[in-house]
């Protein structure tokens, strides 16, 4: 197989200063330097600024530091068309997906038509796909990039170097993001930029390389400053409106006029034709500087001020950083933000109050303070920004490392066979999606692997062997999936040959009684019989320490504990329209997943929301999940809906397919939870993967799934209590995000990357 | 009683907002102003009612297959069996099946007839908005 690697870029050569073409160059030189071969496939065009569609270089191969340069003529297009669609596209006001983003097919299709393509270069990757590992394609945005990726399907890469702009909205980038085999991300917020933008199918496939910074500790050469600052905070880089300047510069006057005593300066330095340093801008605009004063602005300086609100990796965060330096940036900019937060290396503001808070806090903060922020920012930059710890993250995914987890699985040489059992297998169902997923694992080990039921939705009825005619071979492993009792327990406790039981809980029965007697019967038939399972089942797994307790309390020695995996590439596909413009009507929605049972807390949830709607009228509760409407639960919870009035603001979605869910975890405001038993309770970690805040009811084994993520209650008897801790989540920007980062931390705990080793060891029992 | 289970959490500052806002909430909220059905929750019950007519369809379609408790030895190696029970089958439940059929297609129509309605409802009200919109002005 071969191991050769190709960049795709539009623009290519040892000239070129953009961010995404010295991104390039440092990476295929370094990675050529290591021995590998490196070829970049690019156009004859000169560069960004020039004309897309001028054979500037001449068309064919040439070697340059090691690496194999491929261009290509471009394509004729009609500028025009495109300068005027641009324009149409950057006027447009964006949602916060593509989905509730309007935009226009026909605008997209000229866009992506008349934009720097290469018709030849296309060709060249159809008819060579299989002499290249890998082609990697830098930067998003253009016509390389969006028919390039479709030449080659499942060897596309993306490195996107992706902005918070209309060009990531458009739906041919969407679609480009969904088929890529795999995602390199310059940094963490460029990774949560695209997780928002095209839902958490892609955060599996997304790897943080990072970026290197070039250290000019060689250049010796001495800063020339006229009459330099000795107290100054540092603006570096291009100074346009684009890049916050504004923000700063009124922020900075406000500073001033609130501080006339401080002698602190504010220091612009980069390109631009915009000038900021006129008189009643208060600060000083050096321009573009050489190396040396850089240097010496970025060691000398108090902090550096960054105030773009649209990057994908800022450079000069990293500089100030490793030299020491705190930094102040806009908290509105996922990269830098992001950056900062797990840096802990300066400061974050968002409006003009906050920057003008912050920038009092700097000109008072001493110098051992600043100091220690400088070293903390130090510390990240070396993680994230050094060349040599970039490559070998390069290395690792583009030679080394499987893609998938599934793929690193290896096949055993043993030969055998490891079914499953359960009562049904369900669409949408977390324990069906389980039970799919380790039939994966288990034929990828080389072993033969069925799932027996005795019923199953109809779109996987050719997955599926009726139990009814057809059983295990004797002698055949087999995993029993245990929830209630029923049947089937007994083809589980008969079948001869090497088994172990799976629990997910059985639901007390006392919650059924007054609904539904002869369900209750069964439940407490399920419970009382477990203790007679013993005998038949030598291992057994539990989703969580709290069934596990279960089990142990009913005999079984030693219970393991398997987790349910929660993963989120199984959200990708489309979302479903019409619900998307139904719930984006700017009305807050809350939501529960959960089939309407007894156990679930619906009667709770719903006396405390009709309390919510004394604070916010215009809210909307979704329930979605499984419902009976013959079932008497059913009947008295949409009894006490009605006697509220509050039928036109309770949405009940009974057939929720993924498409739906996927719509509903995008459009809520909040998860809010009031189950009284859950053996896992999967829907919280699904809302953690949307970043939906979690709100819920301190039992059974939700504090465990939970851990320091989401927010706890554990007293429901005071509805108006819940409904305004719930208004506060639902309202409050800055404990939603402090919700939201412990989320995504824990989220990870839940995913195949992390689960699959636990899996195999599972494995290895049955085999053993 | 909010838990302190998240670190990044301050419990005690948000107790103490939550105690405030309850402090100032009424006992309920005004119904009055609720409409009895919202435009979302309408068409989302159409969808399910379209949901639940596909379901039927697929239940009522002519068996090609034996059931589960006859699929299986002796039974389905005896020649001419399938096609025996499926043609019993088949006569047994014939009249059954396009009457559901019939009651699926005029459900359908409901359904079909309450989507007009509704979006003509919709279009009314954002008339109507409209109007309250120039009025002000």
């Amino acid at each position: 197989m071969t191991n050769s690697i190709a960049f795709v870029c539009p623009w290519y050569g040892a000239d070129l200063t953009g961010g995404a073409e010295s991104h390039t160059r440092e990476v295929v030189t370094r990675l050529a330097a290591r021995g590998h071969d490196v070829h970049v496939l690019t156009t004859c065009s000169p560069s960004f600024q020039g004309n897309w569609s001028e054979n500037f270089h001449k068309p064919g191969q040439t070697k340059l530091d090691g690496v194999t340069v491929h261009r290509f003529e471009v394509d004729g297009r009609n500028d025009i068309a495109f300068d005027v669609t641009n324009q149409y596209l950057l006027s447009q006001t964006l949602g916060s997906t593509p989905e509730t983003t309007a935009l226009e097919k026909a605008h997209s299709d000229i866009f992506f038509r008349e934009n720097i393509n290469s018709r030849a270069l296309q060709s060249y990757i159809s008819d060579n796909v299989d002499e290249f590992k890998y082609f990697v394609f830098i930067p998003y945005l253009y016509g390389t990039s969006i028919f390039g990726a479709r030449s080659c399907p499942g060897k596309a890469i993306l490195n996107p170097c992706l902005h918070d702009e209309v060009y990531a909205y458009l739906p041919e980038v969407a679609e480009m993001f969904g088929q890529a085999a795999h995602v390199l991300c310059l940094s963490d917020g460029e990774k949560q930029l695209a997780i928002n933008l095209y839902g958490p199918a892609i955060a599996a496939k997304i790897t943080v390389v990072g970026a290197g910074v070039e250290s000019d500790s060689s250049d010796t050469a001495q800063a020339e400053i006229d009459d330099p600052p000795s107290n100054f905070l540092l603006c570096l880089g291009r100074r346009d409106p684009g890049k916050g300047l504004n923000l700063l510069i009124e922020s900075w006057r406000t500073f001033k006029s609130r501080n006339g005593d401080s002698n602190l300066e504010l220091i612009l330095a980069g390109p631009g034709s915009s000038d900021y340093g006129a008189p009643d801008c208060a600060a000083r605009d050096m321009g573009l500087v050489d190396g040396a004063t850089k240097r010496w602005l970025l060691e000398n300086c108090r902090a550096l001020v960054q105030p773009s609100p649209n990057e994908s990796y800022s450079r000069v965060l990293m500089e100030a950083w490793l030299a020491g330096r705190p930094a102040l940036v806009n908290s509105g900019c996922l990269a830098t933000a992001r950056a900062m937060a797990l840096a802990s290396g300066g400061w974050a503001a968002g409006s003009e109050d906050e920057w003008c808070a912050a920038l009092e806090q700097i000109d008072k903060a001493g110098q051992e303070e600043l100091h220690r922020l400088g070293q903390q920012g130090a510390a990240y930059a070396e993680k994230y920004a050094n060349w040599d710890r970039v490559i070998d993250a390069y290395e690792e995914i583009l030679l080394t490392q499987p893609l998938s987890a599934l793929e690193s699985i290896r096949a055993s040489e043993a030969t055998g066979a490891l079914h499953q059992l359960l009562p049904t297998l369900r669409a949408g169902d977390a324990i069906s999606n389980q039970v799919l997923w380790f039939q994966k694992v288990f034929r990828a080990k080389g072993l033969k692997s069925e799932i027996y039921v005795k019923t199953c939705s109809p779109e996987y009825s050719h997955l599926i062997k009726p139990v009814d005619s057809d059983r295990p071979a004797s002698g055949e492993a087999l995993l029993f999936h245990h929830s209630i009792g029923n049947e089937i327990t007994k083809i589980a406790a008969d079948h001869h040959g090497p088994k172990a039981l799976l629990y997910h809980n059985i639901t007390p029965h006392q919650f059924y009684e007054a609904y539904d007697p002869d369900f209750a019967t069964l439940l407490k038939e399920g419970r009382e019989a477990l203790p007679d399972l013993v005998p038949h089942f030598s291992r057994t797994y539990a989703d969580s320490a709290f069934n596990a307790s279960e089990l142990s309390e009913a005999g079984f020695p030693a219970p393991s504990i398997l987790p349910i995996i929660v993963d989120p590439s199984r959200w990708a596909q489309k979302p479903d329209n019409s619900l998307v413009s139904l719930l984006s009507d700017g009305i807050k929605n809350i939501l529960f997943v959960g089939r309407l049972a007894p156990n679930k807390g619906h009667l709770d949830l719903v006396d405390a929301f009709y309390r919510y709607l004394c604070l916010d009228a215009g809210a909307r509760l979704i329930l979605a999940g499984y419902v009976d409407y013959r079932a008497e639960f059913t009947k008295v919870l949409l009894k006490k809906i009605e006697d509220y009035g509050i039928k036109s603001r309770v949405l009940i979605l009974r057939d929720v397919d993924e498409s739906s869910l996927y719509t509903l975890y995008r459009s809520a405001d909040l998860f809010w939870s009031f189950s009284d038993h859950e053996g896992f309770c999967v829907p919280v970690v699904e809302a953690m993967w949307f970043d939906v805040p979690v709100l819920a009811f301190s039992c059974t084994a939700v504090p465990e799934t939970m851990a320091d993520a989401g927010l706890l209650f554990d007293d429901k008897t005071d509805p108006k209590a819940s409904a305004a801790l719930a208004y506060h989540l639902v309202n409050d920007a800055s404990l939603r995000s402090a919700i939201v980062a412990a989320q995504q931390r824990r989220r990870e705990a839940f995913t195949i990357d992390n689960l699959l080793p636990q899996v195999l060891s599972m494995i290895d029992d049955f085999t053993a | 009683m909010i838990l302190d289970n998240n670190p990044e959490v301050d419990v005690e500052a948000l107790r103490a907002r939550v105690a405030e806002t309850v402090a100032g909430m009424p006992d309920s909220p005004d119904t009055t102003q609720l409409l009895v059905i919202s435009y979302p929750t309408l068409l989302t019950r159409l969808k399910s009612i379209e949901t639940g007519i596909k379901q039927c369809a697929f239940l009522v379609a002519p068996r090609t297959s034996l059931p589960s408790r006859f699929d299986r030895f002796p039974l389905n190696r005896i020649p001419y069996f399938t096609r025996f029970v499926l043609a019993i089958d088949y006569l047994l439940f014939a009249r059954h099946r396009e009457s559901m059929s019939t009651l699926s297609q005029m459900i359908g129509l409901l359904v079909d007839t309450q989507r007009d309605l509704a979006g003509d409802l919709q279009q009314l009200a954002q008339q109507i908005e409209l109007l309250k919109k120039s009025d002000d002005e």
